[in-house]
């Protein structure tokens, strides 16, 4: 059962920065995890507060990511910390986690999950192009709330433009804007209720239009994802729209790096084995006349998309982390969505679920 | 990680095509049945080339696209029957990752049909060479892996 809570003060800015303010000046949380504005008020970037006068300027709204907080709240669960930390999560960041989780990288037991209504974000650099702190909400209160992309001169990353869930679900806690007159705590879990017994906030109605227009986005998307993901799969389901795709890739890893579930501390590809001593390299070019140079980037892709396929909750990092900006994240969505399909598993849907390569059936998958 | 001789022979007509198959057989089953398979002197054809890991659930895919993106026009995965791996259940674990692999080649164009995955116990030679006869037969029909004329790997 849900229950929506108003915030006390001004504006956006006032209601969040107090409400958090809160959150740590009342014990409930020891830290909170928030993306804030810089000094300079040209970026927004994710802070770690233990100070509550240094929550000056929070905002979760503002559509830029810089690195999954999934990675950084996992890590804030790393060797059993005694802090709880309120940790502000979009939904693919939620998601993340939870899968997370699951790889036994994040503990969720100390974590007050707070998510964040988001319609999609933009990369960092088109971001400090883009807009000031002001226009940015201007559009956000005029637009964003009505369900509609708020920014005239860019387009949200692709990730985002086809992504399922504009409000997440399995958290303690929700920011809710879109379909809201104004910024709302909704709290939606035991320990939500609990974290905000003792704020004494006014409780109000759900906002009339909320659950509708979350309907309506969530099926707009849904068919958006497919088209998308159709067109893609009918293009790169061949071998030569494959290779013409991935060739301009440098092998630098970023993909790896930014994803929030490549969760090898140590990648087989960064390893020995793929520091091929210089006659290898000379065989492999005489047997074939020809090889590509750096070696091994189709084997990486591919490889990546069976070691984690199953787990890709189509967030995007990988993509907006390539420098030579290959289509990698359509390809883990069109793909990993697929893989899932075997296992009828989704993942982030329910911390419960097991992980499709973690466990098995004694009778399934017949005839191999 | 030189598996797949790749080298072509010339003057080669579709009809005589002859697929190269890499094998990862268990140790403890499926390799010991390709030995009986020897040893008891059961035909089967010399398509194949074996590789002893000592379990199923130990092959990582990327060894299954490896040998694939080197031109291997097929690859079989051995393992224990149900219930009889060495390890517990590594045998399951590896059908579900030869799962995806085969779904992940499928949707790339790449032909998931050319990776088998097969329970064969140390004691079934005649059904080691029944398997290799037949996923012969199958990559005849599917042809040649294109990847074989691919440099821009």
């Amino acid at each position: 059962m849900s229950r929506f809570f108003r915030l006390d003060g001004e504006g956006y800015r006032e209601k969040l920065a107090g409400w958090l303010r809160a959150l740590l000046e009342r014990e409930i949380v020891d830290a909170v995890l928030s993306p804030q504005w810089t000094t300079s008020g040209r970026m927004v970037v994710p802070t770690l507060v233990r100070d509550p006068r240094r929550l000056t300027t929070p905002d979760p709204v503002a559509p830029v990511v810089s690195v999954s907080a999934a990675t950084l709240a996992a890590r804030l669960t790393f060797n059993q910390p005694q802090e709880r930390a309120a940790v502000l999560l979009r939904s693919c960041e939620v998601r993340a986690l939870v899968e997370l989780e699951k790889l036994e990288q994040a503990d969720l037991g100390r974590l007050l999950l707070v998510g964040v209504d988001c319609l999609g974000t933009v990369k960092p650099a088109a971001f400090a192009e883009c807009a000031s702190d002001e226009e940015i909400h201007q559009a956000w209160w005029q637009r964003g709330t009505r369900g509609e992309w708020p920014l005239e001169t860019v387009e949200p990353r692709s990730a985002c433009d086809i992504c399922l869930y504009p409000a997440p679900g399995g958290v303690d806690l929700r920011l809710a804007w879109i379909g809201c007159p104004e910024l709302l705590v909704e709290s939606v879990s035991p320990r939500g209720e609990q974290a905000m017994a003792s704020l004494e906030l006014e409780e109000v109605p759900e906002p009339s239009p909320r659950a509708q227009l979350l309907g309506q986005l969530a099926a707009d998307r849904r068919q958006r994802r497919e088209r998308t993901l159709e067109e893609f799969r009918a293009r790169h389901g061949q071998v030569d729209h494959l290779m013409e795709m991935l060739a301009p890739c440098i092998r630098c890893y970023n993909c790896r790096r930014a994803c929030p579930l490549c969760y090898c501390h140590e990648c087989v590809f960064e390893g020995p084995i793929f520091r091929h001593p210089s006659q290898h390299l000379h065989r492999w070019a005489a047997r074939r006349g020809i090889i590509e140079m750096p070696t091994d980037t189709l084997l990486f892709h591919l490889t990546r998309l069976n070691h984690m396929g199953s787990s890709c909750v189509s967030c995007g990092m990988c993509e907006a982390a390539c420098p030579s900006q290959l289509p990698v994240s359509l390809l883990f969505a069109a793909v990993g969505e697929t893989i899932q399909q075997i296992f009828d598993y989704e993942p982030g849907r329910d911390r419960e679920e097991e992980l499709p390569l973690a466990t098995f059936r004694e009778e399934e998958l017949e005839p191999r | 990680m030189d598996w797949v001789a790749v080298e072509r022979e010339e003057g080669q007509s579709p009809g005589d095509f002859e697929p190269r198959i890499v094998a990862l057989l268990c140790n403890w089953c499926s390799y010991t049945g390709a030995d009986l398979a020897g040893t008891s002197r059961i035909q089967y054809p010399p398509n194949i080339r074996v590789i002893r890991v000592m379990c199923s659930g130990s092959v990582d895919p990327m060894y299954i696209l490896k040998a694939i993106l080197e031109g291997a026009d097929g690859v079989l995965i051995g393992g224990c029957h149900a219930g009889d791996c060495h390890y517990i259940n590594g045998n399951y674990k590896a059908r579900r990752r030869v799962a995806i692999a085969r779904r992940v080649l499928d949707q790339l164009g790449l032909d998931g049909r050319r990776v088998w995955f097969r329970f064969i116990s140390a004691s079934e030679g005649r059904l080691f060479a029944e398997t290799v006869r037949e996923m012969v037969a199958q990559l005849k029909e599917i042809g040649p892996n294109p990847m074989r004329d691919r440099w821009e790997l």
